[in-house]
């Protein structure tokens, strides 16, 4: 993940970024476990 | 190679043009030791990156998070972390970019923090390897039923149960198992 922060802070296309979308179309882990 | 026999390393990349301040919410403690060790340190420190540990242990309430990730440009997050919302960002007007050390990342998002214009990444695609080779792998243990194998030479001997190839309208085919 440092890597991605590299590319971002010197300007370079991001390789593992999510949209919104994406993001939340995921399953939610916490609810899985009962994690807060 | 090199001409003396040695494994020829790649050139490591240094071309750094910002230091950007990067937090990592894994509490003190295991799950901080699992992530932040050898490698991570090493890529941080050819990066000339330094990260800062979340030094408090949880739980955390929003206002505890707000005052650490306060001035935070990234954000490392992973299980466990709260989800990224109004209250948790509340004093922070400078993160551009969160990364999440592991796969989904539906219990860190928000639309707080896309509304923020926010990149957020996840390790997936770097972990789905590791976990289609780790579902192949127990897919062939148990269809070998090297469980039950490994046990072969103990007081006990396991029985070997013969497979058929082919199925009747009584007898469905069974795979060849140690039971």
């Amino acid at each position: 993940m440092l890597d991605e922060f590299h590319r971002h802070f010197s300007g370079q296309p991001l390789q593992m970024e999510v949209t919104a979308e994406r993001a939340l179309a995921m399953t939610d882990a916490s609810l899985v476990r009962g994690h807060s | 190679m090199t001409a003396d026999g040695r494994r020829r390393l790649p050139p490591q990349r240094r071309t750094v043009t910002h230091r950007p301040d990067i937090f990592f919410m894994a509490p003190p403690g295991h799950l901080q030791n699992w992530f932040w060790h050898g490698p991570s340190r090493q890529r941080a420190a050819e990066l000339s990156y330094e990260v800062r540990l979340n030094p408090r242990d949880l739980p955390l309430s929003s206002q505890d998070w707000a005052e650490l990730i306060e001035g935070v440009e990234a954000l490392l997050t992973t299980w466990g972390s709260p989800r990224l919302d109004e209250a948790i960002m509340a004093r922070n007007t400078t993160l551009q970019i969160v990364g999440h050390v592991g796969g989904s990342v539906a219990g860190i998002a928000s639309e707080a923090l896309f509304g923020r214009g926010i990149h957020l990444c996840t390790a997936n695609p770097i972990m789905a390897q590791a976990v289609a080779e780790w579902s192949l792998m127990m897919t062939l243990v148990g269809l070998r039923g090297l469980v039950h194998y490994a046990q072969v030479g103990a007081s006990a001997p396991p029985r070997w149960r013969p497979c058929s190839t082919s199925s009747t309208a009584t007898s469905p085919a069974s795979p060849c198992r140690w039971k």
